[in-house]
């Protein structure tokens, strides 16, 4: 049966209820329509009753009732008409994970994390650990390849979650994320895949990056993850010599790092004309033509009589160091001529920071062979260095060796190395060392250490040094923000051992500089009794005068009684309104909260 | 008489207020923060003392002698069932040594009030008796909202639904808030999908919207129409008081238990599994609805919970979850309605999910999308049903195709899968990144709907279901 004039007639009455019955009578579409229904009509009773209601609509004086009766009766027959059979072109799936499905998984839980994963939530970085369950749930795999294009620090610590969960198995919906329409696209995806499947994705890095028409970052991503195989060299090559703008950077980048004949002609085109721009691929580079042109800089540097070298500039020579592992001579020569400076500590800080991320990069190799032999001739200078990589091989030891010769007031290496190293992966089960950003994220995920923090550098995060350091302050608040962090991303099993040292922190904190970071984290972990929370917070409070931050954490404490923050709060005020005025108006209206 | 063996994973998470308690339940077990752990001796009661942040222990117990489970604790928190009770049940299900032990005096007290009250409330099970004459009045003045609905639809027919403007969306509303004032709930809700389309009419006055408006009106014409056929006969035939009837909800009844049970809308030893969970917001997002499908194991029935929490309320009503075990229903009531009928139940024994019961749903899909389609037909056609209609059908497999689509494929027969976006996400999106093992030989349930611009009835894909679980898809 031919019901085309049945949908016709449908769409009619649609159009009808659109434009209003007052001149339904002169609907000619309409009539038309109605009159077409005829051989319907005498094939079946209900498209009869149909066509006669319909009929009906140009006698009737007031439509607008029967219309809807019409539409209404034409729905239900559209449904009755409504047809399955023609389905699209479709092709198997071939997507397979080795998972254990947690079927138990309830949809509030999934809710939960899918809403954190939509709006891009710090609390991805550190999830609950019911929430761990969850990662092989296809809800989250779906919103997670959906979010896996964003930028986002959160985002990028989940995938590593995910990672951890699907493997390389997740690639091909990886691809299939990548968005080649959206000019601004970031790429991140090509990061990812790089990640898990490395070189055996050769073929598609060399896709897109020959693709003129993908985004450019899209193209800057492939270009990186090409770096990974020596093999591409010569075709990143090519991409130095027929790219231009950032493109061409990425590969001169990579094309350094790989060295592949020929390229020294490049590398001496661009040192011949060099500009800040293209430090990048000389840090890249550990050809003698790189070696040659840094060691010139490093005289020029030292050698600089006239005007003298600002930290900026010196900082930037030194970054030129990296990635170059028979340069003896510059480190020793910076470390001569930082000796005849007032910034002497940042620049031993700069260089040893350099060697880290080497040792980052490679640990095992020519740098350890570098710094192992700068040590032996400048142990204090290097220590930070040589301490690093005594803790990648042994960590225990390296915390120990940290407690006995590091002096008191030197607490540069104990902020470099707690910087890095406490991160955990619950899917792992083990700790990494986080990298810098000076690495692009291709194919990098960090160095595994331990699956628990030995018991030597635990007892080191609680080194007091800090507080009796030329920059205490400063010194004090960032050992305490490093507690914060750390016990968000040490294991369960850690977490009562590091609160602890937390807490013992800040208890000598408070004793020598009350500061509103340490009270923060005895209040949070401390378990202090109410007495003695209120003689930490009030102390706090009265020495740190006038700061906003301690005036605040008054009001908001949660372990005082309404009571006690009216008094400190009072003693505030008297205090404000001798010393500083301009403080009255906010301790008042904090008092106001507790009349 | 239920015992402390009546225990599993999915009582304690059911029970839990939100999964966050579960997980705090956990960490209290392993702290080892619990001591003095007890049963009675025939295991109806458990309890034990807690660490808290308090200075004492707080006392916790379990109580299984009522047929729904009584938790009770010293602790402050106003969560009910608390984290230590949960903890409790925790240690009890991870098999650590509860010492045999008497009642404790207080419990005992609590049991025997708790047992007076249960006689009070057996003697009064019957429906309290209603009054006609205030029925007969309600149904007089709903008459009255009728006919100002019906005066709305045919002034917008008249003028034509292109002449709806942003200006008028106040009115409308106006005239949906009225319509609550004469207890027309349902056509209220209908009004407010209208005010709500009105106003996204004003960002795209494509034809698609026009379409929906119109849509809409038609549906508020017809459940005027039948809403005043229905009132009328009731008129006539004096009988007033509520019946087996869909009506009688979008009439602003409201049902209780006793009055489902008189009117036989009741099943004895019911056993059901839920088949999809998910959460509803309503189009003017003042209401949340838990939404879960369920499997009569016995029967092959589908039926449909509803926990309706309107925004006002939402603390004072606990969120439902999704479900996982066998849950083993002494009564089972069950509302008017077709194909998905709503239904309730005041107690139940939950039991694991083992792969017999999993089994057991997919031996219960239909073999046939044709005759799943014509069954639904009925139902989707009927104005005042859902527009959706929730199937359990088996599968060959399930392939994927272009613009978030999927074909589902069974036997000569084949469907195309495709979300309901109006109410559900994109499920055809999580079926894209499925484990292909999934999408071969098992069980779908999904909700099948009629799209008017294509005239195809498609499958919105809700789960799968194979020997050894669910797969949930939303």
């Amino acid at each position: 049966m031919n019901t085309t004039p049945f949908y016709e007639l449908h769409d009619r009455l649609y159009d009808r209820a659109s434009a209003g019955c007052a001149s339904i009578a002169e609907d000619f579409r309409l009539k038309r329509a109605v009159d077409n229904m005829a051989p319907l009509a005498e094939a079946n009773k209900t498209f009869a009753r149909l066509r006669d209601m319909c009929a009906k609509l140009f006698t009737e004086p007031e439509p607008a009732l029967l219309l809807a009766d019409c539409i209404a009766l034409a729905d239900a027959l559209a449904v009755v008409q409504g047809s399955f059979q023609d389905v699209p072109e479709s092709h198997p799936s071939t997507l397979e994970y080795d998972v254990k499905y947690n079927k138990q998984a309830g949809w509030r839980s999934v809710k939960s994390l899918w809403a954190s994963i939509l709006t891009l939530s710090p609390h991805l970085e550190k999830l609950d650990p019911h929430e761990y369950d969850l990662l092989d749930d296809p809800r989250i795999l779906e919103i997670f390849i959906t979010a896996s294009g964003e930028k986002n620090k959160y985002v990028q610590s989940f995938a590593e979650k995910m990672f951890d969960v699907y493997g390389a198995s997740i690639v091909p919906l990886l691809k299939v994320a990548l968005d080649m329409e959206d000019e601004k696209a970031s790429g991140i995806q090509v990061d990812y895949v790089a990640r898990l499947a490395g070189s055996a994705e050769n073929e598609w890095y060399l896709s897109l990056a020959e693709n003129e028409s993908a985004p450019q970052n899209v193209r800057i991503k492939a270009i990186q993850a090409l770096g990974l195989d020596s093999a591409n060299g010569v075709r990143l090559l090519d991409f130095c010599r027929t790219e231009k703008g950032k493109v061409k950077t990425a590969a001169l980048i990579e094309t350094a790092r790989l060295d592949p004949p020929g390229f020294d002609e490049i590398l001496k085109k661009l040192i011949s004309k060099y500009r800040d721009t293209y430090a990048p691929i000389i840090e890249a580079s550990n050809s003698q033509t790189a070696v040659g042109f840094v060691r010139e800089a490093i005289d020029k540097l030292c050698a600089e009589t006239e005007k003298r070298p600002d930290q900026a500039q010196v900082n930037n020579t030194i970054k030129l160091l990296f990635r170059k592992d028979s340069v003896d001579d510059c480190f020793l020569k910076l470390l001569d001529f930082s000796r005849k400076r007032d910034d002497a500590r940042i620049i031993i800080d700069a260089l040893n920071c350099v060697l880290i991320d080497d040792l980052m990069l490679e640990p095992r190799g020519n740098y350890e062979a570098l710094v192992t032999r700068l040590h032996e001739k400048e142990p204090d200078a290097f220590f930070s260095a040589w301490c690093f990589m005594l803790f990648l091989n042994d960590p225990e030891s390296a915390a120990a060796e940290l407690k006995n010769r590091a002096p008191t007031s030197e607490t540069s290496t104990i902020r470099l190395l707690l910087k890095y190293c406490i991160s955990y992966s619950q899917a792992a089960g083990k700790y990494f060392l986080k990298l810098t950003d000076i690495f692009h994220t291709a194919g990098q995920r960090g160095i595994p250490l331990f699956t628990s923090i030995p018991q030597s550098l635990l007892e080191l995060t609680s080194d007091t040094s800090a507080l009796y350091s030329k920059n205490a302050d400063a010194a004090t608040a960032e050992r305490c923000s490093f507690f914060n962090d750390a016990i968000k991303r040490t294991s369960p099993a850690d977490l009562d051992r590091l609160t602890a040292q937390a807490v013992k922190f800040a208890y000598a904190a408070m004793e020598v500089i009350p500061n509103p970071h340490a009270l923060e984290l005895i209040s949070k972990y401390g378990a202090a009794d109410n007495e003695t929370l209120y003689r930490l917070v009030r102390n706090c409070a009265v020495k740190c005068f006038p700061d906003y931050q301690s005036i605040h954490a008054v009001a908001e404490e949660p372990g005082l009684t309404a009571e006690q923050k009216r008094s400190i709060l009072s003693e505030l005020l008297r205090l404000a309104e001798r010393k500083n005025k301009s403080y009255v108006g906010m301790i008042k209206m904090q008092l106001s909260r507790f009349s | 008489m239920p015992t402390a063996r009546i225990i599993t994973d999915e009582l304690i998470r059911s029970a839990a207020p939100n999964p966050a308690a579960v997980s705090n339940a956990k960490k209290i077990c392993s702290l080892g923060e619990f001591s003095n752990l007890r049963k009675t001796a025939d295991e109806t009661l458990i309890f034990g003392e807690c660490r808290g942040s308090g200075k004492n222990p707080y006392n916790t117990s379990a109580d299984f002698s009522e047929e729904t489970p009584v938790f009770r604790c010293s602790c402050p928190s106003r969560q009910f069932p608390c984290k230590h009770s949960l903890a409790l049940m925790i240690e009890w299900l991870s098999g650590k040594n509860f010492e045999t032990s008497d009642i404790p005096e207080d419990i005992a007290q609590k049991r025997e009030k708790a047992a007076k009250r249960a006689e009070r409330s057996t003697v009064q099970t019957t429906s309290p008796k209603q009054n006609k004459s205030a029925a007969e009045k309600k149904l007089r003045k709903q008459l009255e909202g009728l006919d100002l609905a019906e005066s709305f639809v045919k002034d917008m027919l008249d003028r034509g639904v292109y002449s709806v403007s942003s200006a008028a969306a106040d009115q409308y509303r106006a005239l949906a808030k009225q319509l609550g004032d004469y207890w027309l709930p349902g056509l209220q809700s209908i009004m407010n999908q209208i005010v709500d389309s009105v106003q996204y009419l004003i960002g795209d006055p494509s034809d698609i919207s026009m379409r929906n408006i119109t849509s809409l009106l038609i549906k508020l014409a017809s459940t005027v129409k039948k809403s005043r056929q229905y009132i009328n006969s009731k008129l006539e035939s004096g009988d007033v008081l509520p019946e087996n009837n869909i009506l009688y909800e979008e009439l602003g009844g409201v049902w209780k238990l006793t009055q489902l049970h008189d009117a036989g809308l009741f099943k004895e030893n019911a056993v059901l599994m839920q088949l999809s969970f998910y959460e509803v917001s309503s189009y003017d997002l003042n209401v949340d609805t838990d939404l879960g499908y369920w499997l009569d194991l016995e029967t092959g029935e589908i039926y449909c919970t509803k926990n309706i929490r309107p925004l006002k309320a939402a603390k004072h009503i606990k969120q439902e979850d999704s479900a996982n075990g066998v849950y083993q229903i002494p009564t089972l009531y069950r509302y008017p309605g077709g194909m998905n009928p709503r239904v309730r139940w005041e107690s139940a024994e939950i039991s694991d999910a083992d792969q017999n019961a999993y089994k057991l749903i997919i031996e219960r899909a239909g073999t046939s999308i044709s005759e799943a389609v014509k069954a639904a037909k009925n139902e989707l056609k009927n104005t005042l049903s859902e527009p959706y209609v929730g199937v359990l059908l088996k599968f060959d497999e399930i392939e994927l195709a272009d613009d978030r689509r999927a074909v589902l494929k069974l036997g000569n027969e084949s469907i195309t899968l495709r979300a309901y976006y109006r109410r559900f996400p994109n499920t055809c999106d999580v079926l894209a990144v499925t484990d292909s093992r999934r999408l071969r030989n098992g069980a779908i349930f999904g909700l099948l709907h009629y799209i008017p611009q294509e005239h195809h009835i498609l499958l919105c894909p809700m789960s799968l279901i194979h020997p050894d679980g669910i797969t949930k898809l939303c």
